[in-house]
């Protein structure tokens, strides 16, 4: 592997991680926010 | 239009019913010819035992067991001028292909110095019309063909053989 | 309601029920998560794409031993530390490209490539001392008075001074080897 590409998978590599989090967390709070809207946020 | 496609539906029918008779005698007489090979009575080997013991020819010897190879060990005594060595240690996984030789990555005139193996002698490197090549010559490259390991068992069948005199 | 401003202002729900959600919710993501990384580090994924290096495998040492333990493909290729997995992983995505472009989806094109992809491998283990290797293999561990003469000769010398690492000699322990003409140390 050559230097530039070793920079570019570590970069992308360690991007991955908050990437995957963040998507995890819209994943998670768009379900819960369409369990809470099936309740008691209906009117919101 | 009509007429002719009921034609062909009953040649269609008449050609698998054809088809469903004939199988079977197809089927038995392959059956016939197989057993007809299997029969095996008057086989024998005549009584001839082997250093594999008595089998008959048609059986299946079970087979013995792996011989355990001994771990490095120091070099066998040669019985003869000449012998190539046994080989003192495993060589399980040892590539020795076109592509990888794994032996000559310490026996090699290059790497024996490092790696502490005996270096390969100038007769590998002499091809057919005695010439010194500079590279291990072709019909010294398949190193197994001639070494071999040394398994830990006894002899196969007892004898009183000796090295020659200069080696005793 | 888009979802932006549903997640930016307050729910009606209690912070009991919230915190339930979240929790509940963590939960599933990180085993979702962690199950994604267990199948693609099995050896049936890998076989998926990679059938005849599995079927090599069988007859070395790491598949077939007195004791009963084995490597499998990720032990070898895939590092432990999650960071170095993720890095990796993603690493591997590339992978995927090169399966579409067929890069070695037939015999002839495998043989023509391996050279090239043994050569990464080693390069990737040298920068890493080896490190998927020590997974397993721990030179402190290592009883000299166990292991054969040979192994001793190498071990206490290259290896201890740090001079070499694993696959400067152990190369194609668990694979058959490519062309090695020109490979330090092999003819
Ligand atoms: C890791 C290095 C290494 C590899 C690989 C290796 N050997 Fe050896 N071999 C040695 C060493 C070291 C000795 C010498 C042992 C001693 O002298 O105590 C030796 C000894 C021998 C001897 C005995 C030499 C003598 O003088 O009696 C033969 C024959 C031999 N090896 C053949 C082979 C063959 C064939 C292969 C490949 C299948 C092979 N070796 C692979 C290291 C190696
Ligand atoms: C055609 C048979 C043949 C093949 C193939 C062959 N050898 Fe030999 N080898 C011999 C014979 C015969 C001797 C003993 C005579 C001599 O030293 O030349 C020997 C000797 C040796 C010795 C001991 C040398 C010494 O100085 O004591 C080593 C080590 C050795 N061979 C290694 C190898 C290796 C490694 C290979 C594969 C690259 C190989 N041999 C291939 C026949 C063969
Ligand atoms: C989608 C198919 C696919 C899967 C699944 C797959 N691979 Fe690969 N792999 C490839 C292809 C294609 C290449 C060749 C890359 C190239 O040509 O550059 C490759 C190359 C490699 C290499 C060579 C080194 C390198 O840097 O390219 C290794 C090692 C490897 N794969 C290991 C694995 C392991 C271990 C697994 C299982 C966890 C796996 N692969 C799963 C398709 C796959
Ligand atoms: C014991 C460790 C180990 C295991 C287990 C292992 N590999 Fe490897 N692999 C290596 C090493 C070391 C290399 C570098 C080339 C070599 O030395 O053979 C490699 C190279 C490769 C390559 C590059 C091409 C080549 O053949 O050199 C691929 C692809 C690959 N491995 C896939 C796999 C797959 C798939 C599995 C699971 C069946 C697997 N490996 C299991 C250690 C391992
Ligand atoms: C999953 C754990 C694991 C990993 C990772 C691993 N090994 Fe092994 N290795 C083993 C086991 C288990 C054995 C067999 C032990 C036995 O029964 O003798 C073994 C045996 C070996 C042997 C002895 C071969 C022989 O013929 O005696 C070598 C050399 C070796 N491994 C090198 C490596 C190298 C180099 C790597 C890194 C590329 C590696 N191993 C990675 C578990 C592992
Ligand atoms: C300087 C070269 C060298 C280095 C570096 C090296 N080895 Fe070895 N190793 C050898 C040789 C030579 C042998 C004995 C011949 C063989 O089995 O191929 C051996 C044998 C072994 C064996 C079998 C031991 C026995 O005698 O049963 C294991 C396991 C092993 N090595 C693991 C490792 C691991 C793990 C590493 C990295 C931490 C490593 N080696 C680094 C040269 C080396």
């Amino acid at each position: 592997m050559s230097t530039l590409e070793s920079i570019f998978w570590h970069v992308l590599g360690y991007a991955t991680m908050p990437f995957i989090f963040i998507v995890g967390y819209i994943g998670v709070a768009a379900a819960a926010l369409w369990l809470l809207s099936l309740g008691v946020d209906k009117d919101i | 239009m009509n007429s002719k496609n009921s034609v062909n539906r009953f040649m269609a029918g008449l050609l698998i019913v054809v088809a469903c008779l004939l199988l079977p005698t197809v089927q038995g007489q392959q059956a016939d010819s197989g057993s007809g090979m299997a029969k095996t009575d008057n086989v024998t080997n005549g009584g001839q035992a082997s250093l594999r013991g008595l089998t008959e020819l048609d059986e299946t010897r079970e087979a013995d067991l792996f011989k355990p190879v001994p771990r490095d060990r120091r070099p066998y005594k040669s019985d003869y001028v000449y012998q190539p060595p046994l080989i003192p240690h495993k060589i399980r996984d040892y590539e020795l292909s076109a592509n990888a030789n794994k032996c000559l990555t310490c026996h090699s005139f290059k790497n024996a110095v490092d790696s502490g193996a005996t270096k390969i002698s100038v007769t590998h490197y002499e091809s057919r019309q005695g010439q010194i090549l500079s590279d291990v010559s072709p019909r010294r490259y398949f190193c197994l063909q001639c070494h071999v390991v040394q398994t830990d068992t006894r002899e196969l069948i007892s004898n009183n053989f000796k090295p020659v005199d200069s080696l005793q | 309601m888009t979802f932006w401003s549903r997640l930016s202002r307050p729910s009606k729900a209690s912070a009991g029920v919230l915190l339930g959600l979240g929790f509940v919710g963590g939960i599933l993501f990180w085993g979702a998560f962690n199950t994604g990384m267990e199948a693609t580090n099995t050896e049936a994924f890998c076989s998926s794409c990679h059938a005849p290096i599995v079927a090599e495998i069988r007859e070395t040492i790491h598949y077939s031993n007195r004791s009963g333990v084995r490597a499998i493909c990720s032990d070898c290729h895939v590092p432990h530390a999650w960071t170095d997995k993720l890095v990796r992983k993603v690493q591997a995505s590339k992978e995927l490209v090169a399966f579409a472009l067929g890069t070695i989806n037939t015999p002839e094109k495998f043989r023509a490539r391996r050279g090239h992809l043994a050569h990464r491998e080693w390069q990737r283990m040298k920068n890493n001392d080896s490190q998927e290797c020590r997974n397993c293999h721990n030179f402190d561990f290592m009883d000299f008075s166990e292991q054969g003469r040979r192994s001793i000769t190498q071990h206490s010398t290259a290896l201890a001074s740090g001079d070499k690492t694993c696959v400067d000699c152990h190369k194609g322990v668990a694979h058959r080897l490519p062309n090695m003409s020109g490979v330090e140390g092999w003819q």
